[in-house]
């Protein structure tokens, strides 16, 4: 089991109406279902956050992240509907440090909005990564929150990445 | 060497049309001893996904990081793009701007300080253009008033229709530019490429 502590930096700032809001932190990886479990959640959570937008009125200039590990990378991308995964050939054979970035552009969003949303959908990897894990983390932004209203899938295993836009909320075609 | 600037709006897809064109110049050039492409990506934010995919396609990428080029980084840039002419010299440099990037500007300083002429394509999202003109209707015609050329990307995922009205909407916007249709699923015709360079 893991059980190291991963430090998350998150910054954001305003560009004319955009707001542009990046987190990143790293993450050791011991084997593949950690990565993919880890690339779930991001899709859970992008397709989350697509939701939030959609319901707020604001627009999603788009919503990427990335994983990095050796010579390998994998991208994940929305501008508002379904889940775009570029890149995903191989999961890690040996243990490895993932390095994960994830970059929101929106347009229409109150201050400490998006900031909210980003550090939910983290904060909700984590509880899984915890959950399976023991993978705990520590966020170097000022406010922590609830983040009750992303919801949790109850996995037992982790296969595919769910893509189809329809929300972090359980559906069909749900994993493991 | 020569300077394309890429723009357009955020999730347009210029990272996709960008890999296939740096494929299309290095075949075209041929391998030589110098890079021939050298692609400057610039985020807005203080993370870059997109230089990932890139340099996993074995592109030569640099990065610009947390501000935009056409203000806050300008002068990043032009640092940058001086000291890859004397590191490298590479054939093409290609700067894909961040999506809210107002293009003439970064255009004008790169032509004032270098006296090279600077070509602009842009990317325009067929799927979302109703949205984004009706939100954001400066930014966009900013960013296709100077274009060279347009790619009206995703076409597959509209009717022939409506995407030959968002391509005579464009065209209020900008008189001269080539307009090509392009999806996200098929290669690029050749054709527009040699267009473009």
């Amino acid at each position: 089991m893991n059980s190291q502590s991963n430090k998350v930096t998150m910054n954001s700032k305003l560009h004319d109406e955009a707001r542009v809001v990046s987190a990143k932190f790293e993450l050791l990886c011991e084997r593949p279902e950690v990565l993919k479990t880890l690339l779930n959640r991001l899709a859970a959570g992008m397709n989350t956050i697509n939701l939030w937008a959609d319901d707020c009125g604001v627009i999603i200039g788009h919503l990427k992240g990335y994983v990095t590990w050796n010579d390998e990378a994998v991208m994940l991308s929305t501008t508002g509907e379904e889940i775009q995964v570029k890149g995903l050939h191989n999961y890690p054979d040996a243990p490895c440090v993932l390095d994960v970035g994830l970059a929101a552009i929106v347009f229409g969003a109150r201050q400490g909005e998006m900031e909210k949303q980003l550090e939910g959908l983290i904060a909700t990897l984590f509880d899984a990564l915890a959950a399976r894990f023991s993978i705990e983390y520590e966020s170097d932004h000022a406010h922590r929150h609830d983040h009750a209203h992303h919801h949790d899938h109850a996995h037992d295993g982790e296969s595919e990445i769910c893509t189809c836009g329809e929300s972090g909320h359980n559906h069909g075609h749900e994993h493991g | 060497m020569r300077i394309l600037l890429l723009g357009g709006f955020l999730g347009s897809g210029k990272t996709s049309i960008l890999l296939q064109l740096a494929k299309h110049i290095i075949s075209k050039e041929g391998k030589s001893g110098s890079t021939t492409v050298m692609i400057i990506e610039n985020e807005i934010g203080d993370v870059s996904v997109d230089d990932k995919l890139l340099i996993s396609q074995g592109l030569a990428v640099r990065d610009l990081f947390s501000g935009c080029a056409c203000c806050t980084s300008g002068g990043d840039l032009l640092m940058d793009i001086q000291k890859i002419k004397d590191e490298i010299n590479p054939k093409w440099i290609i700067i894909e701007a961040t999506g809210v990037a107002y293009p003439r500007q970064i255009k004008e300083s790169i032509e004032m300080y270098f006296h090279i002429p600077v070509k602009i394509l842009c990317v325009a999202d067929a799927k979302r253009w109703k949205r984004l003109r009706r939100a954001m209707s400066q930014l966009i015609e900013a960013q296709l008033e100077l274009a060279d050329c347009i790619l009206l990307n995703k076409v597959d995922l509209v009717s022939e229709e409506e995407a030959d009205a968002v391509l005579a909407d464009i065209r209020t916007f900008n008189e001269n530019a080539v307009l090509h249709k392009t999806t996200g699923i098929l290669p690029v015709d050749e054709a527009v490429w040699e267009a473009i360079v």
